[in-house]
């Protein structure tokens, strides 16, 4: 079964890296620009549950914290992990995500370089290593 | 203030004249009470001359010698019964005792018998039979029982209301036994001669009476008349200057005649007529001098008196022109005395016969304080109270009062200044104060605000400027794999350059990000072992060594008081420095140590070293001496050491010479803020 990440992030050039990333990758990867668009997705019956959300926090609208609760809270992704993968290394951030009920945290790595093994270690982590929660429990 | 002193000088100088009545009491008493004793004896042995004590002289009966002993009781109570009623009592009963035995002796006829004649003896047979003291009429004299009731009278009159009455008594007594004690002392052989019997009284007699007389004075000597001789005011300074003279002058004069007379030099009728013409002259010669010195005490007097009205005057000036008011206050709390300041502050024409109460509403409580103190004299200063015009404005004032009691008169000062422009004043420095307050508190928060900003900036500059690098480097990087194979060489190479600037301006981004942040973190005090600090920091470099030959020499060195990670981020920084700048040295020589003459760090390399003229620069952020190409940087390191420096209120600064090496100093003041002067020599000593 190949692991399915829901990402959003709005920056074009990051979207390219993290699908250039995933795709060396045995996940699959679904971008969304904004919140929105990522909670239309999770409440679409039709489409497919992610296994892992990949969130970024400096979005237009509403922000990733925002994106986190809405998943915490909503049934079919309360159990779903949570990475948060933003450029803000502020502790204040950090705890926030948290609070908010993210499974992990990376700061996004300025090289580039070390920004797509960074990518890759996350997919590779939360795709295949990490066991899920049960999905009928959701 | 010399008047008053004057004042009370004088009112006091009364009192010291009491001194002389103790032991003139005594004296007087023991005086009579032997001499009643010695009659007695004579009287009960048989001694006549103890009863006569003169030669020739009439005896003293017993009855007088008992009647004296007695007043002298009655008169030793009343001295000591001044202050104890029941003595007093006693007194009163003794000397009634003696004055009632006086009267029934008097009336029993109890006395010698009096001469038909009643008169002067004529006939020499009259007169020889006079002088024969065994033929002396038996009994006591009536001159005597007179003069003993009339002692025992005034002693029962020794009171304060009648004291004039015991004290002319007195007189009366001592004048009675005067014409006896005159004939004694003009000589005994003509006493009896020129006497009427009746008035015929033992030489013992006239000396108890006077002894008696004076003790009687003595015991009440502050009243009526004595009281009028010793005080210290002129009459009585007269009278004491006077009356010695007045007394011993007729009797000297007497006796000079009776002398001339019984040396036959002159006839009975001249000899009259010398002594009232010497008594004339000697009474008009104390006249004179009594004028001539009341004169002169008067002419003082009007001079003391000119002298303190001038004195008065002065005052008076200066209470007009005083800028204080000045009001005198009685024990009533009403104003005797006001100057026109006074007036002025409290706007009324007249302060006279006002209370002071009804002028200045609150703030007297230091005027009943005073009151209430039994002392003569009090002050008070720094007194603050409030003062209300005539208009009912309230004014503030700032005042002493003075207590001073003269002549049980007690008299307050009230010395006071309206203070209403000084609090205005204060109130308007307060007002200030509170503004400028305000402001300070307005300004601090706009730099917190913008503090604040300036964080939030910072950190966006940081993270925004990042992602547009990472996203220049990450496509150079992605042409460069997917594409590489397809571009000439000098392509490639350009792609390098925009990783290696990206890469680079990422670094200064760093660097940016931690300077700024130096200032937000609050430097922790903590000993700091320096030599190991530096240690341990040489070990790390171990990467960057990378194979080259490089000398340390770590010196013994203080420890120092200050933040153990932010000193850490020093030593690194200038080991770093040190390293970087001997590249090339082989081999390359950095020595750590404490400078004891400038109480200062150093850490020094024999270096490419530096221009001193620009030592100034080195500090400064994105500042750079040396080619990047050359020396790899981002010119944040010693901008950022200084900041840490300067945050435990020392100094850093830098000696070198091209190409001959390098020292970096610095100083860590210990808890102390960093000051100008600090700051300063960075600058001057760079």
């Amino acid at each position: 079964m190949s692991c399915l990440f829901y990402a959003i992030e709005d920056n074009p050039d990051d979207v390219i890296f993290l699908k250039r990333a995933f795709d060396s990758s045995c996940c699959d990867l679904k971008v969304f620009g904004d919140v929105q668009a990522a909670i239309g997705a999770i409440n679409d019956p039709e489409l497919e549950y992610p296994n892992v959300l990949l969130v970024d926090l400096n979005l237009p609208g509403a922000t990733g914290i925002e994106l986190i609760k809405a998943a915490r809270n909503h049934k079919r992704t309360k159990t779903v992990p949570v990475v948060v993968l933003s450029s803000s290394s502020y502790q204040g951030d950090i705890d926030s995500a948290y609070a908010a009920g993210a499974s992990s945290y990376v700061v996004k790595p300025v090289d580039y370089a070390e920004l797509e093994a960074a990518i890759k270690t996350i997919a590779e982590y939360w795709g295949t290593i990490n066991a899920p929660a049960n999905g009928d429990a959701r | 203030m010399g008047n008053i002193e004057v004042a009370i000088t004088n009112s006091d100088r009364g009192d010291d004249r009491l001194s002389w009545r103790a032991p003139v009491f005594r004296y007087s008493v023991a005086i009579s009470t032997v001499i009643a004793c010695l009659v007695l004896v004579g009287h009960f042995a048989g001694i006549e001359w103890l009863t006569t004590l003169y030669p020739a002289g009439a005896p003293t009966s017993i009855t007088v010698a008992f009647l004296v002993l007695a007043l002298e009781a009655s008169t030793g109570l009343a001295w000591h019964g001044r202050h104890r009623p029941n003595l007093r009592r006693a007194s009163f009963v003794v000397a009634g005792l003696v004055v009632a035995a006086g009267i029934v002796m008097f009336a029993a006829g109890e006395i010698r018998d009096l001469p038909s004649s009643a008169g002067i003896p004529r006939s020499p047979d009259e007169i020889a039979a006079q002088l024969d003291v065994a033929a002396m009429p038996a009994g006591t004299s009536p001159l005597a029982l007179l003069g003993i009731t009339a002692l025992g009278l005034s002693v029962i009159l020794t009171s304060k209301k009648t004291a004039a009455f015991a004290q002319i008594l007195v007189f009366a007594a001592a004048a009675m036994t005067l014409s006896a004690a005159v004939g004694y002392l003009l000589g005994s052989s003509s006493i009896y001669s020129s006497m009427p019997t009746f008035a015929i009284i033992g030489f013992p007699t006239v000396i108890m009476f006077f002894s008696a007389s004076a003790a009687i004075i003595a015991a009440n000597g502050d009243r009526a008349v004595t009281a009028e001789v010793s005080s210290g005011l002129v009459g009585g300074r007269l009278a004491r200057r006077v009356l010695p003279a007045v007394l011993i002058a007729p009797i000297v004069i007497g006796w000079l005649r009776v002398f001339g007379q019984n040396l036959n030099l002159y006839g009975t009728a001249f000899g009259i007529s010398l002594m009232v013409t010497s008594l004339v002259v000697t009474l008009g010669a104390m006249l004179l001098v009594g004028t001539i010195w009341l004169n002169k005490v008067d002419r003082e007097r009007t001079q003391a008196e000119a002298e303190s009205i001038e004195r008065a005057s002065r005052i008076a000036d200066i209470l007009e022109g005083a800028a204080e008011g000045v009001v005198t206050i009685n024990s009533n709390g009403v104003i005797t005395m006001a100057n026109p300041r006074a007036k002025l502050a409290f706007a009324r024409d007249d302060l006279m016969d006002v209370k002071i109460k009804d002028l200045i509403p609150s703030g007297l409580e230091a005027l009943d304080v005073l009151d209430g103190s039994s002392s003569r004299t009090g002050f008070k200063r720094d007194l603050r109270m409030v003062g209300e015009t005539s208009s009912g404005r309230l004014f503030p004032i700032e005042a002493s009062l003075s207590k001073r009691v003269i002549r049980g008169e007690t008299t307050f000062t009230l010395i006071f200044r309206d203070v209403s422009e000084r609090v205005r004043a204060e109130n308007r420095i307060r007002a200030l104060n509170e503004r400028l307050e305000g402001q300070v508190r307005r300004r601090t928060e706009q730099l917190n605000r913008t503090a604040g900003d300036l964080e939030a900036f910072s950190y966006s500059v940081s993270h925004d400027l990042r992602a547009p690098l990472r996203a220049m480097s990450g496509f150079a990087r992605i042409i460069a794999d997917d594409f590489g194979g397809d571009l000439q060489p000098e392509a490639r190479h350009y792609l390098d350059r925009i990783q290696a600037n990206a890469a680079h301006m990422s670094n200064l981004i760093d660097g940016l990000l931690e300077f700024s942040k130096i200032d937000r973190v609050a430097a922790s005090r903590h000993d700091v072992d320096l030599a190991r600090l530096v240690q341990e920091e040489i070990e790390l470099l171990e990467p960057a060594i990378d194979g080259r030959a490089v000398n340390f020499e770590v010196a013994e060195m203080p420890s120092c008081n200050a933040d153990p990670v932010l000193m850490r981020r020093v030593v690194a920084n200038l080991l770093s420095n040190a390293l970087k700048f001997t590249e090339g040295c082989d081999p390359a020589k950095i020595a750590i140590g404490f400078d004891e003459d400038l109480a200062a760090y150093f850490i020094s390399d024999n270096g490419v070293g530096f221009d001193d003229q620009r030592a100034d620069k080195l500090f400064e952020v994105f500042q750079r001496l040396h080619s990047r190409d050359k020396f790899p940087g981002a010119g944040i390191g010693l901008a950022l050491t200084r900041r840490i420096v300067e945050k435990h209120g020392g100094s850093i600064w830098a000696k070198s010479q091209p190409h001959r090496g390098a020292t970096f100093y610095f100083s860590v003041d210990e808890g102390k803020p960093a000051n100008q002067t600090q700051v300063a020599r960075a600058g001057v000593d760079a």
